[in-house]
């Protein structure tokens, strides 16, 4: 039988501690699906820390900074986001899924992505803001000509010919983002490895975009603007909704799914206040 | 008269700007690479000599220039079941298996179009004649028929209706705006003898890319200038895009380039698709 893990990638920067993400979205992972998990850092981010998780030391290249709330400044912080194309050769599992630390994993479903015996590599083709305002509008292609966003947040990859390709196109394309830039006309200089899976994807299926296979259903995602707080199993997404020229302040409880939770300063403090009030629920 | 079963019918009578016979004969190639022994037809003003045709017929009704002459294809094409293709369009894959479904039919009109990533388009920038007057979102650049009581009465109502468009346009809601396009006058004949007697709308073909500015989100009318394109054998690549289906390149100088790249490509073949070298 063939092995089965997760794997987190998180380098801390001025303003996140995505390894205290990690370790918190892997515990998770083992709540909620029992299995194994292996953090990807570095030694700066990691110092004398002990996770309890499998862990890889590598370094990851930055392409750039980026303000980490868009309304905010002071909030710039380097990305180190560009050595997932590593994942392919890093990963201890036979079958992997790479999972942003800033996803709150609420139920076992991405279990049902492993021995699916026909996709090799499989992402979200489409996002879904969980406030139902729109939010992620736009989001489901990027460039002037409107070429498909797969979502790089959630991938799950089995050991094969073509999950090597298309980590090997990723590694390319990174290499050549300012060529890629120019062809498709995105506007941002900044590497995204949603741009570069969704690119290395459609040259493994022959540049058809209906050919594409992606992971069913919708990534649900708390847009940058919420703030969530974590119960359990339960996510409340607060937020603001415009109605009649003014701001109404509303919240949803989103129950047993999981959520891709852009606010990553909301998330840091949820973290914090899970830790302090709800450790009780926690089997650890 | 009838000399094949089926074939593909391309009109092409040149303006004095554009060069449609040029069109033509990229699209006549294009089906060539793909289908050797396809039967293919031109439909003209003038006899045109050359061996990518198999028939070379000339309207056979007194024409008075321009397109709307369109309605002469139903007596002028040379074959019992014909798919008319538009000038300036290229079938980049086969199109042939699209006769089993379409001969079950008399007449089938293209419904909706689609942009290069090959996905039907929701842009209604040019259809608003088509929106304010409820009729069929209809393009007549691949249009299948087969010899029939149908096609006659279809083809006959498209005559009338492009002879009599000034009485016509009156009783259309922006009806002025438009000089009696071939999609204006199909659609309005379609709604009269019936739509559903003309279209196949639930199927995914027949079928078109357009290669018009709003529907593939350019920023100038000549999409060849401002987008990436590669040509290899008769497929074609936008923007990294193989074009699954008939594309209408809608640039008529793109013809040009076309032709030179199938002359290269059928030099080491006959059009029978025996190769030669």
């Amino acid at each position: 039988m063939s092995s089965h893990g997760f794997m987190i990638f998180a380098y801390n920067n001025e303003q996140h501690d995505y390894l205290k993400q990690a370790i918190f979205l892997a515990d998770r992972i083992t709540k909620y699906m029992d299995l194994p998990v292996t953090i990807v850092t570095n030694k700066k981010t990691l110092g004398e820390q002990t996770t309890g998780y499998n862990v890889i030391i590598t370094d990851s290249e930055s392409k750039g900074s980026r303000r980490m709330d868009r309304n905010k400044k002071d909030t710039v912080g380097v990305w180190y986001n560009a050595n997932r194309n590593d994942a392919y050769e890093l990963t201890p599992y036979d079958e992997t899924i790479v999972i942003d630390s800033d996803v709150v994993v609420c139920s076992p479903d991405l279990t049902w992505l492993f021995n699916n015996n026909v996709d090799s590599f499989l992402c979200y083709r489409d996002a879904f803001d969980v406030t139902n305002r729109g939010g992620l509008d736009g989001d489901d292609t990027f460039g002037q000509f409107k070429m498909p966003h797969f979502w790089a947040t959630i991938i799950y990859f089995r050991k094969d010919a073509s999950a090597k390709r298309i980590f090997e196109n990723i590694a390319m394309i990174k290499e050549y983002w300012a060529f890629f830039k120019e062809l498709y006309k995105f506007s941002t200089g900044l590497y995204r490895n949603d741009y570069a899976v969704s690119i290395a994807l459609l040259m493994e299926y022959g540049h058809r975009v209906d050919a594409v296979p992606s992971v069913y259903g919708k990534l649900f995602t708390a847009t940058p603007d919420t703030e969530i707080k974590i119960s359990g199993n339960e996510i409340v997404v607060q937020f603001d909704k415009h109605e009649n020229n003014t701001s109404v302040p509303k919240e949803i409880l989103i129950s047993a799914q999981d959520v891709h939770c852009l606010n990553k300063f909301s998330l840091e403090k949820a973290i914090y206040l899970n830790s302090v009030h709800y450790k009780e629920e926690l089997p650890f | 008269m009838i000399k094949n079963e089926r074939g593909y019918l391309i009109l092409a009578s040149n303006t004095e700007t554009v060069d449609y016979i040029d069109c033509a004969k990229a699209c006549a190639k294009s089906i060539r690479i793909h289908t050797p022994k396809a039967k293919i037809a031109i439909l003209s003003n003038v006899a045109v000599d050359d061996p990518v045709f198999d028939h070379s017929e000339i309207f056979p009704f007194p024409i008075d220039g321009g397109f709307s002459n369109d309605w002469q294809c139903y007596w002028g094409s040379p074959f019992r079941q014909t798919i008319k293709i538009e000038a300036d369009m290229i079938i980049p894959h086969s199109i042939d298996h699209w006769w089993a479904m379409l001969e079950h039919r008399d007449v089938v009109i293209t419904t909706g179009a689609r942009n290069y990533m090959n996905q039907l388009t929701t842009e209604q920038h040019y259809r608003q004649l088509f929106r304010l007057n409820r009729l069929p979102d209809l393009y007549n650049a691949i249009t299948y028929w087969r010899i029939s009581q149908t096609a006659m009465d279809f083809f006959s109502l498209v005559r009338d209706l492009f002879n009599n468009w000034p009485e016509v346009q009156k009783q259309l809601t922006m009806g002025n705006t438009d000089i009696g396009t071939t999609d204006v006058v199909y659609a309005v004949a379609a709604k009269l003898l019936g739509v559903e007697n003309f279209t196949l709308p639930n199927t995914s073909y027949p079928t078109l890319i357009h290669m018009k500015e709003r529907i593939n989100w350019l920023q100038q009318e000549d999409w060849t200038k401002e987008m990436v394109w590669e040509l290899n054998g008769s497929n074609i690549r936008i923007q990294t895009i193989d074009q699954q289906y008939p594309f209408h390149y809608h640039i008529k100088e793109f013809s040009k380039v076309l032709n030179e790249h199938y002359d290269r490509e059928l030099s080491h073949r006959t059009y029978y698709g025996e190769t030669t070298s």
